[in-house]
């Protein structure tokens, strides 16, 4: 079992969810073309990412195991992962219209977030208990807000450059998320 | 009411039950099928680092709580020897190994079993060239850059983490063997 | 006969998950570091589209439309949990280990929900199977062709059999994270820049 400090820095950055697994791609592809849609959307998901790994420990080491029905975890996990972002968008409903404005459309996009399915299932694999799991999560959201927000730092500034007309759009925001990858590329080797 | 709540949750209900049916019935087929893929998977590698066992002769042991982080299990072909699979960091994660050790303390094989190392470069490490190094150690091994001598490994040319991590869990094995198992065997 | 066409058509072609729509880019980008993972990836989500397709359509005028998504969410996952069973009793060795996590995430590709929602929820079955089979299809598609380029860029090999000669050294970074990015980058420029020139030749 590595220590919390090795989970936080693999999941971060060696690990990095977006940059290295390819989790969490869709919004990091699709809600990026601003710093600040980019920070509230990765808060949004850290939050429902946190919880989730709490709750789906829960449901699979409580629940699944001793029932002997492992395999119903795919179901398990995203069905909580539904529920948990309808509560969650209920809440921002009601405590802050203003933030439920920004982010109302990109709340249900987090359901279908690879990133969050993904880390639970991964925590599972990895037989991380309740603590590492939700230390798992949380660095994992982390990571993904840090991707996407330097993402659309430079996507900001690529809207004011002349591209060729056959990379506008995803093409070229793609190539740039490699040259980023390969930037992180160089924090293999850190645990 | 068509939608009042009791008739939604009924007949999500009813989907839910149709649907886990099909899944317990999936399961049930395949439940055995897994478990076995799974059992002769494990007692392929192991026979693999322990030449000319008989498989199906191998039987689970408990690991020492001390070791139970990096030791993940091991088998015991009796009379013969014991294979373990030991867990060390390596460069892009952890890197899982199989190693064979005979009663006399020797080093019979090892080979890698996952790993998430740079492809072309650690996770060469899988080749016979740098895995045959270890068949024959029985002493506490420490990696070079160059040529391997009695109680030495010569690392793979780019991958010295790799080449490190692999050479710790055989030494991980080696210690367990030394400190837990042998007085098992003389006693027998 | 016809309805099987237009669903292929639509598929593969005029609406491609991954060239037209960029649906599902993360196991786009994740299982195609060789040819037969990206083919495997594809061949998997098709099954799972067509059943899921089926079903739901089938089902489409009893389920209400107030839980209709936690109903196809139940659904998808049940047939993406048969895939993983099945692939972990009968493909343990070669595309269960490939394929890794990727075979649960099936579940939030957005091409599933997504044509679940849009067409198998308003269509007959059997235009549904159809069009699961030309989506699932055009996927497959897709994936096998980024996986052949990266397996040949960054392996030298294509479905495991060495092509490039010992002496050229294939490029690694194109089967790790970045290459991935990279290839569908340019091959999604190739594809728009095609198209434009279909349409301006269409306007001619």
């Amino acid at each position: 079992m590595p220590t919390l400090l090795v989970i936080i820095i693999s999941s971060v950055f060696v690990n990095n969810f977006v940059l290295s697994r390819f989790l969490g791609i869709c919004p990091f592809l699709g809600v990026s073309k601003r710093i600040d849609t980019a920070l509230g959307m990765g808060l949004a998901v850290t939050f429902v990412m946190t919880i989730a790994s709490a709750f789906s420990y829960m449901g699979y080491a409580w629940i699944l195991v001793p029932l002997k029905v492992e395999y119903l975890y795919n179901i398990a996990f995203i069905l909580m992962i539904a529920s948990l972002v309808q509560i969650v968008e209920m809440v921002i409903q009601k405590v802050s219209p203003t933030l439920y404005s920004a982010l109302g459309v990109y709340l249900p996009l987090i359901t279908t977030n690879c990133a969050v399915l993904g880390v639970a299932v991964l925590n599972m694999q990895e037989g991380y208990n309740l603590l590492e799991s939700v230390v798992n999560g949380f660095a994992a959201a982390v990571g993904f807000t840090l991707g996407i927000v330097l993402f659309a730092g430079v996507r900001e500034r690529i809207a004011h450059n002349r591209i060729l007309a056959a990379f506008e759009g995803f093409p070229i925001a793609l190539l740039s998320a490699g040259l980023m990858a390969i930037a992180f590329l160089g924090f293999q080797g850190l645990v | 009411m068509k939608d009042s709540p009791l008739r939604l949750g009924i007949t999500l209900f009813i989907i839910a039950g149709i649907m886990g049916l099909i899944l317990g019935g999936v399961n049930a087929v395949t439940k055995d099928l897994i478990a076995r893929k799974i059992d002769e998977v494990n007692r392929a590698a192991y026979g693999a680092v322990l030449p000319g066992v008989d498989t199906t002769s191998l039987e689970s042991m408990e690991v020492d709580d001390a070791y139970a982080d990096r030791i993940l299990e091991i088998y015991q072909a009796p009379e013969y020897g014991y294979a373990f699979r030991v867990s060390t960091q390596g460069y892009g994660g952890a890197v899982v190994i199989a190693v064979g050790i005979d009663v006399s303390g020797t080093v019979t094989g090892i080979q890698i079993l996952e790993h998430s190392e740079t492809p072309g470069l650690g996770a060469n490490a899988s080749n016979p060239s740098f895995t045959d190094q270890f068949i024959g150690k029985t002493e506490t091994l420490t990696v070079v850059k160059g040529e391997a001598s009695a109680n030495t490994i010569s690392a793979i040319s780019g991958a010295t983490i790799t080449s490190r991590s692999v050479t710790e869990s055989v030494n991980t094995a080696l210690t367990y063997f030394q400190e837990i198992l042998k007085g098992g065997a003389d006693n027998v | 006969m016809s309805k099987l066409m237009s669903g292929l058509k639509r598929g593969i072609i005029e609406e491609n998950p991954t060239f037209v729509q960029v649906l599902g880019m993360c196991p786009t980008l994740a299982t195609t570091t060789s040819a037969i993972n990206g083919l495997g990836m594809g061949l998997s989500v098709t099954a799972v589209l067509i059943c899921s397709n089926l079903a739901i359509s089938a089902l489409r005028k009893v389920i209400p439309n107030k839980i209709r998504i936690p109903a196809y969410i139940i659904i998808i996952a049940t047939f993406v949990t048969v895939v993983d069973l099945l692939l972990q009793a009968f493909f343990y060795d070669s595309l269960y280990q490939a394929l890794g996590l990727y075979i649960p995430l099936i579940v939030v590709n957005c091409i599933i929900l997504g044509r679940a929602e849009a067409f198998a929820s308003k269509n007959d079955p059997i235009s549904s199977l159809f069009d699961g089979l030309g989506m699932g299809l055009g996927f497959t598609l897709a994936l096998t062709v980024l996986g052949i380029i990266r397996e040949i860029l960054g392996s030298g090999s294509l479905f495991g059999i060495q092509i490039l000669p010992d002496a050229v050294t294939p490029a690694v970074i194109m089967i790790m994270a970045p290459g991935g990015f990279i290839v569908l980058g340019i091959l999604l420029a190739l594809f728009n820049h095609m198209r434009s020139r279909m349409t301006q030749r269409k306007e001619l």
